[in-house]
């Protein structure tokens, strides 16, 4: 009963998925001055979590295959307009994973708040390590010019180690586990009582 | 006389600049700004390109100004600043893109043989951030008559009441328009099957050519003799 995505969903789709980014972007920029210099991974967790209750509502309005996936290839083609095309291709992983954990099942896992946070938790894991992947890929001199030194220096330091990588996936995937949550909670007061999903 | 570009062109120009500012030298950026804010004007678009000139100038001085004082925070503070200053031409590139009519940039992505899917996404996300901000100011309007408005200080202490106050209307509000874009694009044949045509014809001219030129030739003088 899933079917397959129709140009009225690619439209949600569009508009949401610039959305999450923006609210990714919202939030990345608002944390950075506050603790960029302590715990720079731990950003794209909180930015995780605010971003949730966007794609679990354009997730439980869709309810169909391809959601995340088409999600993560729009949000890696405005990073590659941005100038880092690495990430279409991180990203569409990313949301290939995303869709794996979300394919077993007969279609009504699509509709399930669960399996959807799960499946986002996936990809947010992989969101987290995004600009350490842009750093092992390109290497630090590619960025020398992009940021100053002493930033450069404390993000080649964040990349390269273990622990930070591992609790920066970790992180991510639970904050974005609390996001959904935290959405669902919201979903409930507002959009499903309003009976604009289902 | 303005000139009319090729979406792809404007998109191709797009992805230049956003190469370019990752390796140019900071002190040679204000040249790319400055062809960006050429670029936006021979479009007939002054008042983009001194906004954009202006926010440029603002970002070199509270840089400047940030790199004198000096400490950890501000050293973030400026990071920001340095990163907004990097992606200007970028947004330059975007703002023109950005006023390209849906039918003309579908027409034009069309020609790029993307899956057909993925083009109306992306057409739509592109068209959809002006409207966005508006949605939000006119939510913040009604928020600050509410006392629950994300300016505030007072609110800064309850994130999470804030974001909802935020968020709730913004996604109501773009549910409604997704539908609503929807309908209209139904209407007018999105969904028929067959070969499509576009009143908007898509081809490279001499302007395209010319544009795409002078911003190669620009960017060898920058990173040659620059700075």
């Amino acid at each position: 009963m899933t079917g397959r995505l129709k140009t009225k969903d690619f439209i949600l789709i569009g508009i949401f998925s610039i959305l999450i980014y923006v609210v990714n972007a919202v939030v990345g920029s608002v944390l950075t001055p506050i603790m960029g210099a302590a715990a720079m991974p731990l950003i794209s967790g909180f930015c995780l979590f605010f971003s949730a209750i966007v794609y679990l509502l354009m997730a439980m309005k869709i309810a169909k295959k391809g959601v995340l996936l088409v999600q993560c290839v729009v949000n890696g083609l405005v990073y590659t307009l941005m100038g880092v095309p690495l990430m279409l291709v991180f990203f569409s992983l990313a949301g290939l994973l995303g869709e794996t954990v979300l394919y077993p099942g007969e279609g009504g896992q699509y509709r399930s708040l669960k399996r959807q946070a799960l499946a986002y938790a996936t990809y947010g894991g992989l969101f987290g390590i995004g600009s350490s992947v842009t750093i092992y890929v390109y290497g630090g001199d590619y960025l020398a010019n992009m940021f100053a030194k002493d930033t450069l220096e404390r993000m080649l330091y964040f990349a390269y180690s273990p622990i930070w990588v591992a609790s920066s996936i970790v992180f991510s995937f639970v904050m974005t586990l609390l996001g959904c949550w935290f959405a669902s909670k919201l979903l409930n007061k507002h959009f499903i009582k309003a009976g604009m999903i289902k | 006389m303005r000139a009319i570009f090729d979406p792809r062109t404007q998109l191709l120009v797009v992805l230049i600049a956003s190469g370019a500012v990752f390796l140019v030298d900071l002190s040679k950026l204000w040249q790319i700004i400055a062809f960006m804010a050429v670029y936006l004007i021979v479009q007939g678009m002054h008042r983009l390109a001194i906004r954009y000139l202006v926010i440029a100038a603002f970002l070199i001085v509270f840089q400047e100004i940030l790199v004198r004082v000096g400490s950890s925070f501000f050293s973030s503070l400026s990071f920001l600043a340095y990163l907004g200053l990097r992606f200007l031409p970028v947004l330059m590139g975007a703002g023109s893109l950005g006023r390209v009519p849906s039918g003309k940039l579908i027409a034009a992505l069309t020609a790029l043989r993307l899956p057909r899917g993925l083009l109306i996404s992306l057409a739509v996300s592109f068209r959809f951030l002006p409207i966005m901000r508006l949605e939000y100011e006119a939510i913040q309007t009604s928020a600050q008559l509410r006392g629950v408005s994300v300016t505030s200080p007072r609110n800064w202490l309850r994130p999470l009441r804030t974001f909802e106050y935020t968020i709730v209307p913004l996604l109501m509000r773009s549910l409604k328009i997704s539908d609503e874009l929807a309908a209209s694009a139904t209407t007018k044949g999105i969904d028929y099957p067959g070969q499509k045509t576009s009143i908007h014809t898509i081809s490279f001219g001499l302007q395209d050519i010319i544009v795409l030129v002078a911003y190669t030739g620009w960017l060898v003088v920058v990173f040659q003799y620059g700075g």
